[in-house]
């Protein structure tokens, strides 16, 4: 999968690489539902998350390593405790996302839904949390932190620039 | 249940779903969709890289001319994709002469301009040279989004060359609404950015615009890839996706500028923000104002925009709203359709 989408045709792939991946995760859901096996419903349960967090930390991250926050070659300190901060946050969110569909598509144990409306749900309920977590002020104090430390970055390099030309 | 059957339609949508997106992307890589006007027109004035567009077309019997200002945050051919989709033909439509300002590229000289240049410099300069050059003293002014935040403020200092003025999905009350930019701005560091000033690179802008809704993009583009309908608009929505990765860099000084004095210090609504000397008071501007806002914007949420009917004289404001988002009411067939079109009537008949 593509970690970032900076121009249209990228888009659709990453896209197109969410909607597969989506349908790994209903199958599993599937199997979940027809087992109720302890250990299938935790591989369920990683595999959603890592869905989750991919596409939400590749959102991110295109735009933090555009500020040079998450080359972890290049990545200090400070750089570093605020991304993974912003993946707890994303974790923490994750199980919600997970809870809120299953229970959604085990309603339909007698009907099973196509992949394309179990999608339909998943991806709801994706943009209903995201827009949690982008009002959240965890969430606000750590993209504020990260930029911040880009703009401080920034200007260091200004003024060294500026002092040299005097 | 059956397991086995139920796996095996996910097979077969998915392979169904492969299908498409190669068709999708075989279509997409033979449009020639280079970024463009529809518009035949020519640059009729020029100044330190900033252009001022002329679009050629009948005029009809009205040359009292329209000045579109876009906002710096964007590009502004979006007003002018497709002869459907472009607000430049809705305005010749109805015999308007249109005129439309193209900020300049950012480079390292445009790092310490601040909002004065953009307001005292460049668009006064652009507006003398329209009314010296139709020979009249008032022209009509369109502002999109945070062109028309400039609008405002232009014609709050400078009430005599105004006829009209339509704005667009613009912000007045910056902190109004949960918007979603006044949250994440609230705590980065401006003031520094205004004292040291960074051009900031339009690949971040666009990143921003696409990390507040990622899950939403995705939806977009799959419903693009699964709807076999969606080819034959794919030139239109290929030109939209285009613009909405091609946002410029923005000069350090007046971004900065913006996001502290407007959106954290709020100081437009509250009468607050200076350029150079001029106090900047929206109860100076006297023409009629016709206020154009989203009502699912969530860029610039409906409350930010509508709040501007407090500081025009009744007689004087007219809103319509647009049930839609921010790029909708740009480039929405139904915009096209509806009102768009009643604005440009509003403005054949604002001043009568």
């Amino acid at each position: 999968m593509n970690s970032s989408h900076t121009d249209p045709l990228n888009k659709y792939l990453y896209s197109s690489a969410f909607y597969i991946q989506s349908a790994n995760c209903y199958r599993l859901i599937l199997e979940w539902i027809a087992s109720a096996d302890p250990e299938q419903r935790d591989a369920l349960l990683g595999m959603i998350q890592h869905s989750w967090l991919q596409t939400t930390i590749n959102a991110y991250s295109s735009t933090l390593s555009r500020m040079g926050l998450t080359n972890t070659t290049t990545m200090q300190g400070n750089d570093l405790i605020n991304l993974v901060r912003l993946t707890q946050i994303l974790n923490r969110i994750a199980p919600q996302i997970i809870d809120e569909v299953v229970d959604r598509v085990s309603k339909h144990v007698d009907d099973t839904l196509m992949f394309q409306d179990f999608f339909d749900i998943w991806i709801k309920t994706c943009i209903k949390a995201h827009v949690e977590l982008i009002n959240s002020e965890e969430f606000v104090d750590c993209i504020s932190d990260l930029i911040n430390l880009s703009i401080k970055t920034s200007v260091e390099t200004m003024k060294v620039a500026e002092s040299k030309n005097g | 249940m059956d397991e086995d059957a139920d796996k095996s339609n996910i097979e077969a949508e998915i392979d169904a779903f492969r299908e498409k997106y190669k068709l999708l992307v075989e279509n997409f890589q033979n449009l020639k969709t280079g970024q463009g006007w529809h518009t035949p027109n020519n640059v009729s004035f020029a100044h330190e890289g900033m252009l001022v567009r002329e679009f050629h077309g009948p005029s009809g019997n009205r040359p009292n001319p329209v000045l579109i200002v876009y906002s710096h945050v964007n590009l502004p051919y979006i007003t002018d994709l497709t002869s459907q989709h472009s607000l430049v033909c809705r305005l010749i439509e109805s015999g308007h002469k249109v005129f439309l300002i193209e900020w300049s590229e950012v480079n390292s000289e445009a790092r310490t301009r601040d909002l004065s240049v953009y307001l005292h410099d460049y668009l006064d300069k652009s507006i003398d040279f329209i009314l010296g050059k139709y020979g009249v003293e008032k022209l009509d002014l369109i502002g999109i989004c945070q062109g028309g935040t400039f609008c405002l403020c232009y014609a709050s200092i400078h009430p005599e060359k105004i006829r009209s003025l339509v704005t667009m999905v613009t912000p007045v009350d910056f902190q109004a609404g949960e918007s979603i930019i006044w949250k994440w701005a609230r705590k980065i560091d401006f003031p520094q950015l205004e004292k040291i000033p960074v051009n900031i690179p339009g690949s971040m802008i666009t990143l921003f615009f696409q990390s507040l809704r990622p899950f939403d993009e995705v939806m977009r583009s799959i419903q693009v890839i699964q709807n076999p309908e969606s080819l034959k608009n794919l030139n239109l929505t290929a030109l939209i996706d285009q613009w909405v990765f091609e946002c410029p860099d923005q000069p350090g000084m007046a971004f900065a500028q913006f996001m502290h004095q407007f959106y954290q210090k709020n100081k437009l609504v509250r009468g607050e923000f200076k350029i150079g000397e001029h106090l900047i008071n929206l109860g100076n501007i006297d023409c009629p104002v016709l206020n154009l806002y989203a009502t699912s914007d969530h860029l610039v949420p409906p409350e930010s925009a509508s709040v501007l009917k407090r500081y025009i004289h009744r007689k004087r404001y007219s809103e319509m709203t647009y049930d839609g988002g921010h790029i909708g009411l740009m480039v929405g067939t139904k915009a096209h359709q509806t009102i768009l079109p009643q604005m440009a009537e509003w403005l054949v008949n604002a001043h009568k």
